[in-house]
């Protein structure tokens, strides 16, 4: 099998010619696997024994929190690429990938907010696992602060490298929190060895869930890649004629 | 649905949307600016040429 396309796409006329190609096929199937996996989730999927309905947050909850951690683990990949190859499309990855993560951050704290007040009986506890979550919201932020205080775009990338690069430390602290102190929040329950503990008539709706925040992920990162190298390019002659046959 | 849970149910769900459209709508957004801004620069270094 030949691997040339995958290294093409290391280029940014090739990139974004893919973008252009797939982002929408990515963006259509993310939404219709977000909607079937709420909607079976709201209104298939059995209550559970204990929570009752109150479970049901689980199909926004988990795949928010899930992608807000994988978000960042890329950030810092993307950053370390740039930092050492100084490749563009890298440094366009950070900086893009940064409002998606902070969106799902936001989406994980609230519906994590809203499941512990019948569940906990509070919306808010100083726990590990809630605050070093808000600890990733502000990493978040940090990096979308740090890229806007840059005229230079190359500049911002690279000092945002740096921030998604240290910052990742964070993304095991919140990730074993509820293994290694004692927590209110429960522990995992898709995501770790051996068998998931949850029955299968829940289990389905919330991969499907899953899956699709992640499509959802990529096709709004192909998205925001693109409108950083439409003005970061804006003097080529490829993106001139791109505009040209776009006009 | 349980009414005691219902408003915290449909509210997640309802924040959810919020992110997703938010991630569907605002890349849009963002392209149609920047290609108003292309426009312009191009009408700028036309006019420079000349």
């Amino acid at each position: 099998m030949s691997w040339t396309w995958f290294h093409r796409l290391g280029s940014p006329p090739s990139f974004f010619r893919f973008a252009e190609r797939w982002a929408p096929w990515l963006m259509a199937l993310a939404l219709l696997l977000i909607v079937g996996g709420c909607g079976a989730g709201l209104f298939y999927a059995p209550k559970d024994y204990q929570q009752g309905d109150a479970f049901r947050i689980i199909y926004v909850h988990v795949p928010a929190a899930a992608i807000s951690l994988s978000i960042y683990v890329l950030m810092a990949v993307a950053g370390a690429v740039a930092l050492i190859w100084r490749m563009k499309l890298a440094e366009a990855a950070v900086v893009s990938a940064a409002p998606i993560g902070a969106s799902f951050t936001v989406v994980a704290l609230l519906t994590g907010m809203l499941w512990g007040k019948p569940m906990w009986g509070a919306y808010w506890v100083w726990d590990a696992r809630l605050t070093s979550e808000l600890v990733l919201l502000f990493l978040y932020l940090g990096v979308i602060a740090l890229n806007s205080a840059f005229v230079d775009a190359r500049a911002a990338a690279r000092a945002c490298a740096w921030l998604a690069l240290v910052g990742v430390v964070n993304v095991p602290i919140v990730k074993f929190s509820v293994d290694w102190w004692n927590s209110l929040h429960q522990t995992s329950t898709i995501m770790k060895l051996g068998k998931p503990t949850i029955s299968g008539d829940m289990l389905w709706p919330l991969l499907m869930s899953l899956a699709g925040f992640y499509l959802l992920f990529g096709a709004a990162l192909l998205r925001r890649m693109q409108n950083q190298l439409l003005w970061r390019e804006r003097n080529t002659r490829w993106l001139q004629d791109w505009l040209k046959g776009a006009a | 649905m349980d009414p005691r849970y219902a408003l915290f149910i449909w509210s997640s769900f309802g924040i959810a949307a919020v992110a997703v459209l938010w991630n569907v709508l605002s890349p849009r957004f963002q392209r149609n600016d920047l290609m108003r801004r292309l426009s312009e620069h191009a009408e700028d270094t036309q006019g420079e040429d000349e």
